[in-house]
């Protein structure tokens, strides 16, 4: 029995959220509704809570109980849903529609209006399908209208910019976008439409047609550069089907579920055309006609009229947006034409497309202009081709002697869509049938298009060095031949036979005259290529950086495929040209800089920047080879590294900033070669009197380096002076890898590593951690846990001990700082989850880090390393878990490990000494609302 | 015999606690230890029966520990720095703007104008922000109790109500005691003090578990 008592009977049990929670949870009579009502219950649905940039979107029990008895009770959950006051909360929504559709339609029809407030409402697109579910369900009653209109809300689309910044070469162009996801608006497109259809055919179509409308008008350009035209063409060649080369997009999904509509109505009562066609031909616009070109294509004989009205239209057959519709129509029904109305229509054809040409056009454009015309009238008549006699037929004859025989246009693919990359003329699998002979005739005869889509020198060059890498001997031989070919494909044989080169034994006796010839042609710019086309080489530049990067990584090569050392001269001659090639120049530069790219990774896309990092790599061949390798004097052994790097050095000789990075780069090397040297040339490679060239230096150096000791001894001032900098350079530590981050890396490895003498009292750490931000700090001190977890070999505790000193300062720090970012602290997840240090110490360090942060990360690793700790300390581990029940803060993330904590909670409670805590901590997180614990206390 | 405070914390191991007290002089005590002596001291003194005025004394340790504790709950929203005199302050500027127009000779009786709009805009504004400086007394126990609710969800309206009503309840039966509107009988005091320690338990360490299996047995009945 159920009654006011009974639910004050609950109410007096009822303690906190989650209880509350359980009884809605819990109760399955709509007997419960009216007490429950008189006690206040279904008056104040949650708000969507604002948090961060978002919102929470709290579910309410009430609704979730509504939507439960619906069925059960239809009429009085009605009545209740109507009586809520209204809210913007998505998730009460869902539940009434739950409640909606649990009810027989004619019941649910009641709710429509309400339905249409909610679908309206700004967080409405949280649960779509629901909605989906909800205008099937409401189709059932057979009312439309009301069908439509949460169609209408749900469907609507919104625009958005097409580009993230208006483009002045395409205008402030505008994508429709569903209020909700792409995929399940294509699920209800597909699902809950089709069932529309059987039920109200017309006015489906009509909708869609509408939706399809309004997803053009949105995407309608707003330049006048594409007129009144949608271009459909080319993003839909085929209604049929999507064969634009990429997934599509809400248009191309609305146009399939109209299509399909369409068939479906049209295989049911064909009659329906006559409609169907006036519905597109008010849209208005060219795609609309396009699918009612298609749509007749679909139907009998019976309606040769409406096919006939729409063959006269002279548009249809001029304009290339219609052509593959209009052409399927004209050659199924050109009979049924009266003679007057063929008669009209070749004259259309010989009158040919209307391009006029221009009068200030020169030849070869006249001539392109003319070549169109010609082809334009190729299609049309060959679609036709049967039908024409005399001079027509004559003169189609001719044109497939210009153009072949063309492909039903129905069939034809678009030439339009993605471009994919450069293609080549040949396949793999026929050039490997040639022999050399033939490949070098075949590359030295083709001759490219050169249209944007055909195969170019490029794709051809692809192609060849992946022949080359597998016969590099045979083409190792012909090199020479190669001075005589397009740039492109003496580029591609090197990059073949550079990827051949770490099995295989070459003759460098024939590969460097090839080498020497090359870096000594100019790198002057091809006026015949179109640099944007990226069809092939403009220049000599892409070869000479690929000479770079080959010999660069055989010089890293010893043992049988390396160059031999006689060879010396040579390979220098071919270095040091590279060395004193244009590029970078002050514009490659400045373009690096504008995109905010780093100048050692610009470095190594530009012929010079290459090329010195491969004078390092020469002067590491040639040290690996004398005599006094190892000794930090190698220079007086190579002078001319020694020269070349001098220059590079010298702002008279070289200005470009890519360039110093490599002095950065390879420091540790440098000081490695010849010590003397680089001592002597630090003010220049961290030149205090240029900025730019002393942070590109330094930032490399840092970035792409590991900290050596040896290198801090030389250059612990720089060091310093960086840590100095971290005090006015604002809040550059955000990416999540900068040279600041790695430079509170390097510290943190010398403390480590007791380099120096470095303790927590030493100026560059307590500088460190005095000038860094709140994220640096953090990061460093989260480094070093990072690192003590991946470290496998054990650790001193003479280190262990210097690195607890470093943590207990640093909390110590926090506590008496009263700041409100101690962040600084909250990875000692990392130090605690290493398992290298005292569980003793690191639980109660963790559990005062609790204090201060109310978090500690990364807390799965924290929980794991407590399940493992609890078999031996349990009394510490509860205590902890207490803390960190009690700390965190109640969201989400403590969904990622319950499996630990019940394993612990569950252990604990069977030991007399654990079990009240683990009982405490059990009802805890219940009352926070994860129920799997109560299994815990069952 | 020395007070308390002079002593140091008081010892409750002399005392007969049941579990129930041990438990929630445990938990005040991990919330503030003064506030757990202040508990222990109400035992002691209620439980001499020799002492006359037991009652009014057990009564304002009880009136203490309701009026502290809230201050010890940390997470507290901080008290709004602004006073009312500041609030009044800020509406009087705006008034002193309109003060020339206003009621005016003769009585303006003109539409709503730039610098009336400005006024009532204050004076809404000072509405609102007075509930926040000042918020009733029902709101302020309301969110002192939420404060120990384990889940991020307050309870509902119907329910808070009641449990604010539960906890006033409380607290007045201890005030008045104290200030002697009321003289309780030794039974219905210790009646009382039972009913303040199982609300303060429920509230400091509730038991959901607990609670949700007497809540299934009630539905299991109802629904049968």
């Amino acid at each position: 029995m159920i009654n006011d008592e009974t639910v004050e009977k609950v109410w007096q049990k009822i303690k906190v959220h989650v209880d509350y929670e359980h009884f809605f949870e819990s109760i399955n009579s709509p007997d419960w509704i009216k007490p429950l009502q008189k006690k206040g219950c279904f008056k104040r649905p949650p708000l969507p809570q604002p948090s961060g940039d978002g919102y929470i979107l709290p579910s309410w029990v009430e609704s979730r109980y509504l939507a439960r008895v619906a069925s059960k009770a239809p009429n009085e959950v009605l009545a209740v849903i109507k009586s809520i006051p209204d809210t913007e909360n998505p998730r009460v929504h869902s539940d009434y529609i739950d409640a909606a559709l649990a009810m027989p339609p004619s019941i649910a029809l009641k709710l429509v209006n309400h339905a249409k407030k909610w679908v309206d409402s700004d967080y409405a697109f949280s649960f779509p399908r629901k909605y989906g579910a909800l205008i099937e369900h409401l189709s059932k009653s057979g009312n439309w209208k009301a069908t439509f209109s949460i169609g209408e809300s749900l469907m609507a689309l919104n625009e958005k910019p097409l580009y993230s910044k208006p483009m002045a070469e395409f205008g402030d162009r505008r994508r429709a976008v569903p209020k909700f996801s792409d995929w399940e608006y294509e699920q209800i497109l597909k699902k809950i439409f089709p069932s529309l259809v059987d039920k109200f055919p017309i006015e489906t179509v009509s909708f869609l047609s509408k939706l399809l409308k309004q997803a053009l008008t949105i995407e309608g350009d707003s330049t006048e550069l594409h007129g009144k035209r949608d271009f459909s063409y080319i993003w839909r060649p085929m209604i049929a089907r999507n064969e634009a080369g990429y997934p599509g997009d809400v248009k191309d999904r609305i146009l399939d579920c109209l299509r399909d509509a369409i068939i479906a109505v049209i295989k049911n009562d064909p009659e329906q055309i006559t409609k169907i066609i006036k519905i597109l031909d008010s849209a208005a616009t060219p795609f609309h006609q396009r699918i009612a070109l298609f749509s007749l294509n679909l139907i009998g004989d019976e309606f040769k009229t409406l096919k006939v009205s729409k063959l006269e239209e002279k548009h249809f057959i001029i304009d290339h947006t219609y052509w593959k519709e209009f052409a399927a129509l004209l050659k199924r029904n050109f009979h049924f034409l009266t003679t007057a109305q063929q008669e009209s229509l070749f004259s259309t054809i010989d009158n040919g497309p209307e391009k006029t040409i221009p009068e200030e056009a020169d030849e070869r454009k006249k001539k392109q202009l003319e070549k169109y015309a010609r082809h334009w009238q190729f299609e049309r008549y060959s679609v036709i081709k049967d039908v024409l006699t005399g001079e027509r037929e004559a003169y189609l004859d001719s044109l497939i002697e210009e153009f072949g025989e063309t492909e039903d246009p129905e069939q034809l693919k678009s030439r339009f869509g993605s471009w994919v990359g450069p293609t080549s003329p040949i396949n793999d699998e026929e050039l490997k049938k040639l022999n050399t002979d033939q490949i070098i005739q075949y590359l030295r005869t083709w001759v490219p298009k050169k249209d944007h889509f055909s195969p170019s020198p490029n794709g051809l060059g692809r192609t060849l060095s992946g022949i080359v890498k597998a016969r590099p001997l045979e083409f190792v031989d012909r090199l020479q031949e190669f001075q005589t070919l397009n740039k492109t494909y003496a580029r591609s044989v090197l990059e073949g036979i550079s990827g051949s080169l770490e099995k295989t034994i070459v003759d460098w006796d024939k590969i460097l005259p090839f080498l020497e010839w090359i870096v000594n042609q100019q790198s002057i710019l091809d006026p015949s290529v179109e640099l944007a086309s990226h069809d092939e080489d403009p220049h000599w530049g892409w070869t000479k950086q690929t000479i770079a990067r080959l010999i660069h990584s055989q010089l890293e090569v010893d043992g049988e495929f390396e160059i031999p050392f006689k060879k010396r001269d040579a390979i220098w001659r071919v270095i040091e040209k590279l060395t004193w090639e244009d590029n970078p120049n002050e514009k490659d530069d400045a373009k690096y800089e504008e995109t905010g790219q780093d100048a050692y990774q610009h470095s190594i896309n530009t012929v010079r920047g290459e090329a010195l990092h491969t004078v390092v790599a020469y002067a590491l061949w040639v040290g690996r080879r004398i005599e006094n390798q190892g000794t930090h004097d190698s220079f007086g052994a190579m002078p001319e590294v020694k020269k070349n790097l001098d220059a590079h050095l010298n702002p008279e000789k070289e200005q470009s900033a890519t360039i110093h990075s490599v002095y950065g780069r390879w420091l540790p090397w440098l000081q490695y070669l010849d010590r003397k040297w680089t001592v002597d040339n630090l003010n220049k490679i961290f030149p205090e009197n240029d900025k730019r060239l002393l942070n590109v230096a330094w930032d490399t150096f840092v970035m792409w380096t590991s900290p050596y000791d040896e290198v801090f001894d030389l250059i612990k001032d720089q060091y310093a002076k960086a840590v100095q900098r971290l005090e006015h350079l604002g809040d550059r530590s955000k990416s999540s890898h900068s040279p600041e981050k790695r430079l509170a890396e390097h510290l943190m490895a010398f403390y480590w590593r007791d380099n120096d003498g470095l303790t927590i009292e030493s100026e560059i750490i307590t500088n460190f951690f005095k000038f860094a931000d709140p994220k640096l700090r953090r990061h460093a001190v989260s480094w070093i846990g990072r690192s003590l977890a991946g470290v496998k070999e054990p650790i001193s505790e003479t280190t262990l001990a210097k690195l607890k000193k470093l943590f207990e300062w640093r909390l110590k720090i926090n506590q008496i700082d009263n700041g409100s970012d101690h962040s600084e602290v909250e990875d000692f997840g990392w130090w605690l989850a290493s398992k290298k240090l005292p569980i003793e110490w690191t639980l109660p360090l963790a559990e005062e880090v609790l204090d201060l942060c109310k978090s500690i990360d990364p807390l799965f690793m924290v929980f794991e390393a407590a399940k493992d700790a609890h078999n031996t300390n349990p009394e510490l581990v509860l205590s902890f878990i207490a803390k960190l029940v009690d700390s965190i803060p109640l969201n989400g993330s403590f969904y990622g490990w319950p499996n630990e904590m019940e394993a612990i909670l569950r252990t604990a409670i069977t030991d007399e000494a654990t079990r009240t805590v683990a009982q405490d901590i059990a009802q805890k997180l219940i009352g926070m609302g994860f129920k799997n614990f109560k299994e815990v206390l069952k | 015999m020395n007070h308390p405070s002079a002593s140091g914390p008081i010892s409750s191991n002399t005392l007969e606690l049941s579990s129930q007290q041990k438990r929630l002089e445990e938990e005040l005590r991990k919330i503030a230890p003064k506030l757990a002596d202040c508990y222990i001291g109400v035992i002691q003194v209620f439980s001499q029966t020799t002492i006359a005025s037991r009652i009014i004394l057990a009564a304002h340790g009880i009136r203490e520990i309701l009026e502290k504790l809230p201050e010890h709950v940390s997470t507290l929203p901080v008290q709004n720095t602004r006073s009312h005199k500041d609030l009044a302050q800020e509406l009087f500027k705006v008034w002193r703007t309109l003060d020339p127009k206003w009621p005016g000779t003769p009585p303006w009786f003109g539409e709503l104008d730039g610098s009336l709009q400005r006024f009532l805009l204050a004076f809404e504004k000072y509405e609102q922000d007075y509930d926040l400086i000042a918020p009733k007394r029902r709101q302020k126990t309301a969110a002192f109790l939420n404060e120990f609710n384990p889940s991020n969800m307050p309870l509902p309206e119907p329910i808070e109500t009641e449990r604010v009503s539960a906890y006033d309840r409380i607290r007045d039966y201890f005030v008045y005691t104290s200030h002697q509107r009321k003289s309780p009988t030794s039974e219905d005091f210790e009646k009382k003090l039972a009913e303040f320690e199982y609300f303060l338990m429920d509230l400091i360490k509730p038991k959901p578990f607990d609670n949700q299996n007497e809540i299934d047995a009630i539905i299991r009945e109802a629904e049968q």
